[in-house]
């Protein structure tokens, strides 16, 4: 089924208790950075606390600057805790999270992934924690990085409910931008798609409850 | 590791997609504000342009035509009852692109979707379910659409 379009929904990927578990972590985590590309080569990764500590003057004139500057075609606002890039800088994440990473990068889910890709040259995938507020989005863009080997990009949805129109939607583009298909976030459902590809998160609506929580990342050949 | 697994097939939902053009003239229309967008009432030249577009697909228009307006951190559309009939929506504002959002998206059970950006000039017809209209992105630009449903004509 993958071989098709290069990309496949696998819903009940992990254990429902491991699931609720990570989930529940990712609700209660508190060290979010707020990622959001400024302009070509200049991105800005904030820290939500501090962002939330800024007055409100202050804080709304940065986020209209930000939304004036630019006009780039891939754009993206979300937050994120990127677990192997902190932990490779030595820095502590919680345990939980560096299950994730863990797990992410055990034989056994490596191996799976390469079952169901037809493909032997994993070696070890980069993880992050993501969530989605209303008004956060990720434009069009295809994750192609050869530098860095990225084979499968993939993305495991732990939001326990969720609303197709409360947007959030991974969807695949066309060449003419039109939505080939789409995956509305289902919890403890993965997605993995071939690098590159065209894709996009639509944008979360103010309709959401809930944030939209997931771990993603790629997949990596050997360097 | 994984339940059933989906995706990547071919499409399960019932759309066609036809390139008539704009109507000519200038769309000017008194708008009336709802929660989540403005709708107006089609003006006669336009009942008749979608009039002689459906009629080229065999159809035929049934019901009241409404225009439908979104702007920026809009989105939605009006509730139509097309069960049975065709749905059709028929974009008269510019191109846009995806990442303006304001996409036609149908639901494709389970928990997948399928849709199409605006082109001016295109008309969407669709049966069994109605789509939805994806919020506006912050500072693009309005979208129109005319939207209404319509039958098979009696030959």
């Amino acid at each position: 089924m993958f071989s098709g379009h290069r990309r496949l929904h696998i819903p009940e990927i992990l254990a429902s208790d491991s699931a609720r578990e990570l989930y529940g972590l990712l609700k209660d985590a508190d060290d979010w950075t707020r990622s959001i590309h400024v302009e070509t080569g200049r991105d800005l990764d904030i820290s939500v606390r501090d962002l939330e500590a800024m007055p409100a003057a202050e804080r709304a004139e940065l986020e209209r600057s930000l939304a004036d500057s630019s006009s780039d075609s891939l754009q993206y606002v979300f937050d994120t805790v990127r677990i192997s890039a902190e932990l490779e800088a030595g820095r502590a994440v919680a345990r939980a999270m560096q299950s994730a990473r863990d797990f992410i990068n055990s034989r056994a889910f490596l191996d799976f992934v390469a079952a169901v890709t037809g493909d032997d040259r994993l070696a070890f995938a980069d993880v992050m924690a993501t969530r989605y507020l209303p008004g956060h989005f990720l434009t069009a863009h295809g994750d192609e990085n050869p530098l860095q080997r990225r084979l499968y990009a993939y993305v495991l949805n732990l939001t326990p409910i969720w609303r197709a129109d409360w947007g959030g939607i991974l969807m695949f583009l066309d060449d003419d931008g039109h939505v080939a298909e789409g995956y509305v976030p289902a919890f403890n459902a993965l997605n993995l798609f071939a690098v590159p590809q065209l894709h996009a998160v639509s944008m979360v609506t103010r309709l959401a409850q809930t944030p939209r929580l997931s771990i993603t990342g790629w997949i990596h050949a050997a360097d | 590791m994984g339940g059933q697994r989906t995706g990547s097939g071919e499409p399960r939902i019932d759309v066609r997609r036809v390139q008539v053009g704009l109507p000519p003239g200038r769309l000017e229309s008194i708008w009336r504000e709802q929660e989540q967008f403005a709708v107006s009432q089609a003006s006669a030249d336009l009942e008749d342009f979608i009039t002689r577009a459906l009629k080229a697909e065999g159809l035929e228009a049934q019901g009241a035509l409404v225009l439908v307006r979104h702007g920026p951190g809009q989105r939605g559309l009006p509730p139509l009852s097309s069960a049975g009939r065709w749905g059709f929506a028929l974009d008269l504002t510019e191109a846009r692109r995806t990442m303006d959002g304001g996409l036609l998206l149908f639901a494709e059970p389970p928990g997948h979707v399928r849709g199409w950006r605006a082109e001016a000039g295109m008309m969407t017809l669709w049966r069994t379910q109605d789509p939805d209209l994806t919020e506006l992105a912050p500072g693009s630009p309005d979208r129109i659409t005319l939207l209404g449903q319509a039958r098979a004509l009696e030959v």
